[in-house]
């Protein structure tokens, strides 16, 4: 494995933990939270935050691995408003469309979550322009299909809401990584997509890859990640 | 003392007597409007940029402002560039009465334009009678199909359960299918598809054929709807540009003629139909061009505010009601307002001064 230094949010954690457990075989990292306060803001209209620039610059890596965002498509898919509601995915425009929800153009939720995104693909704009490096972004992870696992990680934090079918819970995330991709291609980040191996047939996450709150995946699922970053950066 | 048919004419029929010295605010062209609406009464707007200026007064105030195809409980994904009650159906601004007699047409299955999309790349399609209903068009073609079927059954209910349609007359001049007379709301090419000459053509409605349009756009709405009546305005709003070899100065003074003309004939020939005045309000003389922001163009807020409080004094019956909008200093001085600048008033024609 090239030495690389990696920023992210949540889905960071996987990967780090993983990569942790494989310390004998690679070189040490700096994996860094995003939300760190000595990172933040983690850019602005001046460019990286200089103590983000600093690490790069630094650690002397061949590339900057990111895992910015990711949980947007849970905002729409962990939630009951609006009530129950489908679209027709971009990537699947024969897909199955649940008869008895509202369809709403897809652009809409693009658009909703674009928003929510638009921090991030700043930063990996930002990124981009100054690492002086490759960057690349790994794909979210697929959703979890338990979803009694997530209402009881949503109880276990107080958290009263609804959750839509997996299906449409699918869709987002798929819709999420067209805007990853997009994103990625615009500002010149290679777009890292979740290995295979991760991804049932029906576009979930695999039971081994599951973490303990029915939103992230575990360390399982990082070390894929891990080998397929090796391979993309060999 | 001898008499003559102008001894016996109210005030409003003198110059003098209703303009000379009257405050400009105080100005109240309004004649005898046929029917009166309680806030029981189900409106639903239509038409050009202007009448999305009464369907917001209209919301604002609690009016029965009529909702058939709705986006304020989407949540998270509301989103105010969708044009989600903007009017009452989506369907975008309705600038001429041609559109407005094939939307209904549409809308019931007898009329099925043979350029029903456009496809603009591998995620972008374009309905041609909407152009900029939302921002980038639909991703999909069967999205689009199947949004389209949406908006059509609103558009149904719409015509179906509206006690009154407001109708604001924008335009006399569109851009039709050569093949089926189809108009669009934007020449093809500006907003999405591809100009060309053997397939669509310009034209520019007279006082008959508006008359004409609107006519047999009543008889039709009654048809699926006996109550239906329909207040009528004319736009003030200048063209952003004509397709004449005119000056766009003669071009509008011809269009707003003809949208004038023709909704007094209308009202004389159709019970049902009534004529409200925005448009005098907001191009008298006696406002001195205050009523236009400093483009010439849109409307400030004072002037709609002056429109919507003659609006519900005659049309609802509320003396001294206040328009939900403040007038403010900034605004008398004829500069946009700080709430005029929050105003999203889309305008699809607007997209022609940018080319």
């Amino acid at each position: 494995m090239k030495p690389f230094v990696a920023f992210g949010h949540s889905h960071i954690v996987a990967i780090a933990k993983a990569y942790y457990g494989l310390s004998g075989e690679y070189p040490p990292v700096d994996f860094n939270w995003l939300h760190d306060p000595s990172l933040l803001p983690n850019s602005s209209s001046e460019g990286l935050n200089p103590a983000i620039r600093a690490k790069i610059k630094e650690s002397n890596v061949c590339f900057v691995l990111m895992a910015a965002g990711g949980n947007e498509h849970n905002l729409i898919g962990v939630s009951s408003e609006p009530g129950p509601f489908d679209f027709v995915l971009p990537e699947d425009p024969d897909g199955v469309i649940e008869p008895a929800a509202r369809l709403v153009p897809a652009a809409l939720v693009r658009a909703a979550m674009a928003r929510h995104l638009a921090g991030c693909f700043a930063l990996l704009r930002v990124m981009a322009h100054e690492a002086g490096v490759p960057v690349l972004q790994i794909e979210p992870p697929p959703p979890v299909p338990d979803e009694d696992l997530i209402a009881r990680a949503l109880a276990e934090r107080n958290v009263s809401t609804g959750i839509r079918p997996r299906r449409l819970r699918h869709k987002l995330w798929r819709l999420q990584s067209m805007l990853y991709r997009e994103a990625c291609q615009n500002s010149g980040v290679t777009f890292l997509p979740c290995p295979p191996e991760v991804v049932t047939p029906d576009g979930m996450m695999v039971r081994e890859a599951w973490g303990e709150d029915g939103n992230h995946a575990n360390a399982w699922y990082g070390e894929r990640v891990i080998r397929q970053i090796e391979r993309a950066t060999a | 003392m001898k008499t003559h048919p102008y001894r016996t004419q109210p005030d409003r029929a003198f110059w003098n007597r209703s303009l000379g010295g009257v405050a400009p605010s105080e100005v109240d062209p309004v004649a005898d409007i046929d029917f009166r609406l309680t806030g029981a009464d189900k409106v639903a707007t239509a038409g050009s940029c202007f009448a999305q200026h009464i369907a917001r007064h209209l919301q604002r105030a609690g009016l029965g402002y009529l909702v058939t195809e709705r986006g304020d409980d989407l949540g998270v994904l509301t989103a105010p560039d969708f044009n989600y009650g903007t009017f009452t159906a989506r369907y975008g601004n309705l600038y001429t009465s041609r559109q407005l007699l094939q939307l209904f047409q549409r809308a019931y299955g007898t009329f099925a334009p043979e350029d029903d999309l456009w496809a603009e790349g591998p995620n972008h399609f374009i309905d041609p009678f909407r152009p900029q209903i939302q921002p980038g068009g639909f991703l999909s073609e069967r999205e689009l199909r199947l949004d389209r079927e949406i908006h059509l059954k609103a558009v149904r209910t719409a015509f179906e359960t509206l006690d009154v349609l407001v109708f604001t007359l924008g335009l006399t001049e569109l851009w039709a299918s050569v093949g089926d007379g189809a108009a669009y709301p934007v020449c093809p090419g500006v907003s999405g598809g591809t100009f060309d000459p053997d397939r669509y053509s310009f034209v520019n409605l007279d006082v008959l054929d508006v008359v004409k349009d609107m006519l047999e756009f009543f008889q039709l709405l009654r048809s699926v709807n006996q109550r239906a009546r329909m207040i009528l305005t004319v736009s003030p709003v200048p063209l952003a540009a004509t397709a004449t070899q005119e000056h766009v100065l003669s071009a509008t003074t011809y269009s707003k003629a003809v949208l004038r003309a023709a909704a007094e004939m209308i009202v004389r020939r159709q019970d049902g139909i009534c004529y409200f005045p925005s448009y005098e309000i907001i191009t008298g003389s006696f406002n001195r061009g205050r009523y236009y922001a400093d483009d010439l163009r849109s409307v400030t807020e004072e002037g709609v505010a002056h429109v919507m409080r003659l609006f519900l004094k005659h049309v609802y019956g509320l003396e001294g009601a206040q328009p939900n909008l403040p007038f403010d200093e900034q605004a008398a001085d004829g500069r946009p307002s700080a709430a005029e600048e929050a105003v999203r008033v889309i305008c699809e024609e607007e997209a022609l001064a940018l080319r």
